[in-house]
């Protein structure tokens, strides 16, 4: 192990080397630079990095650009700007799988669980926060959802996964599941679809909802 | 090209033949398929001198016959015993029942005074005992030689007249003339193919040490004409056996066998007819047999019966013109029973594995004991030496590491065939004194559980020091948890120190703030170092870095993991590989929160990430850097941009150049 701090960083720059320069801006527009804890104002003009989360409040708008290219990110959305790119088929069912990868294999004990004593007083959660977290979490499906809608279906695919995932009450909106599920459809992704349907189906549903699912999973299938 | 050998030795039988004898390659023992060996052992000098056998060590014969003359009689046949010494193989055989006696009516009458005497003659032939001795060149060609020792007699009464000045007198008196010889014979076997094996003896081919004579009865002697004989057996299926011998005589008996597995062992039916030149009809009788071997132990009961009947009294011109060639099938032999019983008996173990090779997987580390009981740390070569299906042990023994012998489980091999087997060991877990590397013996042994027949190999393995590791990252564990205890008591001082302010916290923030509390107790005190060995990787347990205060990136990263773990908040080691085979690990720490918790510690979703557990509930887990050397925030800041662009962003989990290793 004779590696050097420094040069992780120089990897790490390179990934995020992308750079996006702020067009316009209507209403509040908030950035979150990198992993800071911090949200502050962003200003026409401003050049943005790849691993920039920006978010957009009430009646609000950017427009981006980079390399000729632009992007608008609506009101009310959520988006990292390291997602605005293309990626393969491929590149997509790969981070698919890392949601298992991530995971603590099931034929493994789970660590030692032996930590029976507790510190302190018990605190309730602030509810401030689970407000923004909730918020957070919607607006990022929003902006993964305009990722779809400028055709980068899988990048809008991942941030979908990575969202519900991270904002557990993303998960239980029927709506938004089924259009990532779509999207997976159309990418042909057979396989994928029916595990996101399968899932969808388990969820607290109307009738009407269990019979479009239970017809999707059918119609999934046959196709495949 | 064996047709070829045949033609040959047929002409070979032309050559040896010089004169007529009768039949000699009937015996009494069933004339069983030499390829039935070893199982059905032959004691037969008979049609094959050579007589080499396969058994592993010492073998007993015995057999009886009843001679079905009238009256019956019934004897002993034989008394052998044999030895074999790897390729040598020695026999010897006692016969007081090879013997033939006959009773001349010399037709002559002396009339004295009111008696009348009949002028008797006997004369008798026995084979004493014979000698064998066979060499084994090669598991398909032996030779070897014999010896038999005879005896022969000729009793005959005469009437001498005795004439002196006072009396003249009548005295019968019975005239002895004794002989004996030794007969010396060749012969080999040669096994082209597993089923097809070929036999050449000579008959008479040495008379030696001859002793006295018959005088003017010298036709009675035993013949002793020289001729040879060529054997052929032959298994055209698994089960069945034909045999022939064929003599320059034009003598010879063919046969087939039949064997089958009963009662756990094997039985065999034959039947043989022959042919001799002096005796009728032309197929002079026919002999069934019947034989069942088990183990070391063979009992045969075998039967021979001619097709002519026998007059009990013939006319002496018979005798005189063919003379006796063979003393026990000859014109005047009756039919007979012979049960023989065979006992092989092993006292020297014989070897049924073989140990061909083993290959030495890796040096030793010895702090991947665990890592012995589910990988094997040699593989051996065995070859199943046997027909048989052999169980067998395999076990090690490796000085300084193991305490004893090491068993690994236990593994089947098929009859002839050859596998791999795994060699396991434990690893003792004194190995503190082992402070640098080392070259120790390794001993593998084979056992064989039912019988103790085993092999053994020595080689010699490189021992590593304790601090040895073998670059996996995932057997950093080991390190981790080699001192709980020790780690454990510097954990809990430092939490003891804080525990003001850990009072004060929410519940489910106490992983997440113990963890923040070691680090900056820990991290504060350290110092980057590199390996203080280039030639191999070492690490340092996590008393020892505490002890040094300092270390590399495997050793930081492994002492903070034993902090963590002696007091149970988990941890897994994130392994990033660089095309430049520039390796780094840092850690994740599972802080037990809810991903609907997250905002507690972070408001930013990119330094946190969800992992679910062996249960299915998803947990927040957080990456730190070690080698950042500052403040945990920094240090959890560092590897959270580090591993959600290589892991997460690069597909670097997906594509395997980020690997994440739980310690369990």
């Amino acid at each position: 192990m004779k590696q050097t701090i420094i040069l992780l960083f120089l990897i790490s720059s390179i990934l995020f080397a992308q750079e996006f320069k702020v067009n316009k801006i209507t209403g509040t527009v908030l950035v979150q630079k990198g992993i800071e804890d911090s949200f502050a104002l962003v200003k026409t003009g401003d050049i943005l990095n790849g691993d920039d989360l920006i978010v957009t409040e009430e009646n609000s708008f950017i427009q981006l650009e980079k390399e000729n290219n632009r992007f608008v990110l609506k009101a009310n959305s959520a988006l990292g700007l390291n997602h605005i790119r293309k990626i393969s088929v491929n590149d997509l069912l790969l981070a698919l799988a890392m949601e298992d990868i991530r995971n603590i294999p099931t034929n493994k004990q789970n660590g030692i669980e032996k930590n029976t004593a507790v510190y302190g007083e018990n605190i309730s959660t602030n509810v401030e926060n689970k407000m923004t977290i909730n918020k957070l979490g919607k607006m990022k499906i929003n902006g993964a959802k305009q990722l779809a809608e400028n055709g980068f279906n899988e990048s809008a695919i991942i941030v979908s996964k990575d969202t519900f995932r991270k904002y557990p009450s993303t998960k239980s909106n029927f709506d938004d599941r089924v259009y990532f599920a779509n999207l997976l459809e159309e990418l042909n992704l057979l396989n994928e679809t029916l595990d996101e349907y399968n899932s969808i189906s388990k969820l607290s549903l109307t009738k009407t909802q269990q019979t479009f699912v239970q017809n999707k999973i059918e119609e999934i299938s046959i196709k495949q | 090209m064996y047709l070829k050998n045949i033609f040959k030795m047929l002409l070979l039988l032309q050559i040896l033949t010089v004169s007529n004898y009768s039949q000699q390659s009937l015996d009494i023992y069933g004339g069983f398929s030499k390829l039935l060996k070893p199982k059905f052992r032959l004691n037969s000098f008979e049609g094959n001198a050579m007589n080499f056998n396969r058994t592993i060590d010492w073998e007993f014969g015995f057999s009886s016959a009843s001679i079905m003359s009238s009256p019956q009689a019934n004897n002993i046949q034989l008394a052998s015993i044999g030895k074999r010494m790897g390729s040598h193989y020695i026999y010897a055989r006692y016969t007081p029942g090879f013997q033939k006696s006959f009773s001349l009516n010399t037709d002559t009458l002396v009339t004295i005074s009111d008696s009348v005497n009949v002028l008797n003659a006997l004369l008798n032939y026995s084979e004493i005992f014979g000698v064998g001795y066979s060499f084994q060149f090669s598991n398909s060609f032996s030779v070897g030689a014999t010896f038999r020792y005879f005896e022969e007699s000729y009793a005959e009464d005469n009437v001498y007249f005795y004439f002196s000045d006072s009396i003249n007198s009548i005295v019968t008196i019975t005239d002895l003339w004794e002989k004996t010889h030794w007969r010396g014979d060749v012969g080999l076997t040669y096994q082209p193919f597993e089923n097809l094996l070929l036999s050449l003896s000579s008959v008479n081919l040495f008379i030696l040490n001859q002793k006295g004579e018959f005088n003017e009865n010298n036709d009675l002697e035993l013949k002793t004409k020289k001729g040879a004989i060529l054997g052929i057996d032959y298994r055209p299926f698994n089960n069945l056996f034909l045999h022939a011998n064929y003599e320059s005589t034009t003598s010879f008996i063919v046969g087939s066998d039949f064997k089958f597995d009963m009662f756990g062992g094997d039985l065999a039916f034959g039947v043989s007819i022959f042919h001799d030149k002096y005796q009728t009809p032309f197929i002079t009788g026919v002999q069934p047999s019947i034989s069942f071997a088990y183990k070391s132990l063979n009992i045969n009961i075998s039967a021979i019966y001619y097709s002519e009947k026998r007059d009990r009294v013939m006319n002496v011109q018979n005798l005189l013109s063919d003379g006796i060639h063979n003393i026990t099938n000859n014109q005047f032999s009756y039919n007979k029973i012979a049960a023989t019983i065979n006992l092989a008996l092993n006292f020297k173990r014989k070897q049924k594995l073989k140990l061909l090779d083993v290959n030495i997987l890796n040096p030793i580390y010895p702090i991947l004991s665990e890592e012995y009981l589910e990988h094997p740390f040699a593989i051996g070569k065995v070859v199943n030496l046997s027909d048989d299906e052999i169980v067998i042990k395999p076990s090690s023994y490796i000085l300084n590491i193991n305490d004893d012998v090491v068993s690994s489980p236990s593994i089947s091999i098929a009859p002839l065939d050859t596998i791999s087997v795994p060699f396991y060991t434990v690893i003792s877990r004194d190995f503190s004194n082992l402070d640098k590397r080392e070259i120790a013996q390794a001993n593998f042994y084979l056992t064989s559980i039912y019988d103790d027949n085993d092999d053994e190999r020595q080689k010699p393995i490189l021992i590593n020091g304790r601090n040895s590791w073998d670059s996996k990252v995932n057997n950093l564990r080991y390190f981790v948890k080699y001192d709980y205890i020790g780690a454990n008591k510097y954990s809990k001082k430092i939490l003891n120190s804080n525990r003001d302010s850990l009072s004060t916290i929410d519940e489910r923030l106490t992983v997440f703030y113990q963890t923040k509390i070691i680090f900056n107790y820990f991290i504060k005190k350290m110092q980057y170092v590199s390996d203080p060995r280039s030639s191999t990787e070492y690490v340092q347990f996590p008393t020892q870095t505490i002890e040094v205060a300092g270390g590399d990136c495997d050793d930081l990263s492994v002492a903070f993991s034993a902090l963590l773990e002696s007091i149970g908040i988990q941890t897994a080691f994130v392994d990033y590989r660089s095309e430049e085979n520039i390796s780094h690990v840092n850690l994740l720490v599972n802080t037990k929160l809810k991903p609907e918790e997250a905002m507690l510690i972070t408001q930013n979703d990119k330094k946190y990430f969800i992992r679910k557990n062996v249960v299915g509930g998803e947990e927040i887990w957080i990456p730190i850097e070690l080698t950042s050397l500052t403040n945990f925030k920094t240090a959890w800041e560092i590897a959270a941009q580090k591993f959600n662009s290589e892991a997460i962003d690069g597909l670097g989990l997906a594509k395997g150049r980020v690997v994440i290793y739980d310690i369990y």
